[in-house]
């Protein structure tokens, strides 16, 4: 797993990207720990995330590519030494905070399930249609009762009011 | 060997990003609640969802005197307004002449201490790094699920007075299902009621508005006969009760399940509407899920993943024997 966190930090040679590529390719679970150290790299740098499914665009690139990709530069090479020391400031502490959740318990059940690609895991049986405003009492009722809501104050409540129901229903 | 590295370096303090013990979890997230209650700001937000993002002006004063208040316009698209009156919510949709109205809004449920410690089975609580929003220094915290059941949470919340700034809500593909995000704010300042008077509330009484109001039963027993028979692992049922609803007859039965975070409510009432089977909706990070159970219409919704949702909807039974008179 330790390589992996080195091939996102572009930190490998070619020889050992491609050990590591093909370790994704064919281990589940290294696929998902790529995915996770992303997710932990946004937390410490508390970034807004563009929607992105790492371990599904990755499965699908390495099911498709021969393993032939050439490592990333490492970032340190051409970029800022700030850059440099965050990324590997981020490796580290994304070490660290794997290694305290593998110390805190079973790793196999733990936060590598977050990235996982859930239509691949349980996919859906029903498709999801918008609310069309019909809901809106309901969702009325259920905003006041719900914790998370109780951090932002009224603004949960633009979900009641965001679609309004066609008149004279 | 590599593995006992990997647990020695998960000992060291982590360099950015610390995982939070209960207690601190419970100070920020406690301090947070108690902000968006407390603390006289106004300004305007951004909500994303469902592929769309609404700009609205909000602002939330608490007078002296008695009484607290908050106002919400949107500022795109058609006007709509909530308003916030001590514990009654009341929704103005101008385009449609209808008042939506809940006496007793957001006022049953606080951020406990129960519930936080809840809330750390189920989540990994990270503090992370401090940022600028709206003009203002705040403090990342994020909540990550340790199963699908639930969604993954951020907040930055304003360092003085713990209002969250930013918040986002991330689904198990990490794409963001949520997101708020103040761009303009004050914070302080005396009580003004100008900033939190209802622009609809005159006219929609003068023109009769439409009135869509809930209440709670009186001399509820707190027992709707109603049960969870595979209720979803770390969601504890915090409330039980009935309620009439706007145009449905009879009481409805209503169950609340929280993780500390999240809540999925249970609503059942009687009757089966004959052309509807088995429907999933979505708005924004809240899915809802109805279908029809011995006669009657169970309809589910919270702010989880569908699956949570769905595992509600498909374990509501009647409990076996009728409830116990006291």
């Amino acid at each position: 797993m330790d390589k992996i966190s080195a091939l996102m930090d572009g930190e490998l040679d070619e020889h050992e990207a491609r050990r590591a590529v093909l370790r994704l390719k064919d281990v589940g679970a290294a696929r998902e720990s790529w995915a996770t150290y992303h997710v932990i790299g946004d937390v410490l740098r508390g970034e807004s995330l563009p929607a992105f499914d790492v371990s599904g665009r990755v499965a699908a690139a390495v099911a498709d590519e021969p393993a032939i990709l050439a490592p990333r530069r490492p970032a340190r090479m051409n970029q800022p030494l700030t850059y440099a020391l965050s990324a590997a400031a981020a490796s580290v502490a994304a070490v660290a905070v794997v290694g305290w959740m593998a110390f805190s318990g079973n790793l196999s059940t733990q936060p590598l399930e977050i990235a996982r690609n859930a239509p691949v895991v349980q996919p859906l049986p029903e498709v999801s249609t918008p609310s069309d405003g019909q809901m809106n009492d309901y969702l009325l009722a259920h905003q006041g009762v719900s914790p998370s809501n109780r951090l932002h104050g009224v603004a949960p409540y633009i979900r009641t009011i965001s679609v309004a129901p066609a008149a004279g229903r | 060997m590599r593995v006992w590295c990997f647990i020695f370096l998960g000992l060291l303090p982590p360099a950015a990003v610390a995982a939070v013990a209960a207690d601190e979890a419970l100070a920020i997230l406690g301090k947070m609640a108690a902000a968006s209650r407390t603390v006289n700001y106004s300004g305007t937000f951004v909500f994303q969802h469902d592929g769309k993002v609404e700009m609205s002006s909000i602002a939330h004063f608490v007078n002296p005197a008695g009484g607290v208040f908050e106002r919400l316009e949107t500022m795109d698209g058609p006007a709509r307004e909530v308003m916030r009156t001590n514990d009654q919510v009341t929704c103005y949709l101008p385009g449609i002449h209808t008042v939506l109205i809940d006496p007793r809004g957001s006022r049953q449920f606080s951020i406990d201490p129960e519930q936080v410690s809840d809330l750390t089975q189920h989540y990994r609580v990270l503090k992370g790094d401090l940022d600028r929003v709206a003009g203002f220094e705040c403090q990342w915290v994020a909540l990550l699920p340790q199963d699908n059941l639930r969604y993954a949470r951020r907040f930055c919340a304003e360092v003085q007075t713990g209002l969250t700034l930013r918040s986002m809500t991330m689904n198990e593909k990490n794409e963001t299902v949520e997101a708020f995000a103040f761009t303009t704010l004050q914070i302080g300042g005396p009580f003004r009621r100008d900033m939190v008077k209802s622009r609809y509330a005159a006219i929609s009484s003068k023109q009769n508005w439409r009135v869509d109001r809930s209440a709670l039963t009186a001399n509820d027993t707190g027992d709707s006969g109603w049960a969870i028979g595979d209720q979803p692992a770390g969601f504890r049922k915090v409330l039980e009760l009935r309620r009439s609803m706007p145009g449905k007859k009879g009481t409805v039965s209503h169950l609340v399940f929280s993780d500390g975070l999240a809540a999925i409510s249970v609503f059942i009432e009687p009757g089966t509407k004959t052309d509807k089977k088995q429907v999933l909706r979505h708005q924004g990070a809240v899915y809802i899920y109805s279908r029809p159970v011995a006669g009657h219409t169970v309809t589910v919704l919270g702010e989880t993943p569908a699956e949570t949702v769905m595992r509600f909807a498909k374990s509501v039974e009647p409990k076996a024997a009728p409830a116990i008179q006291r």
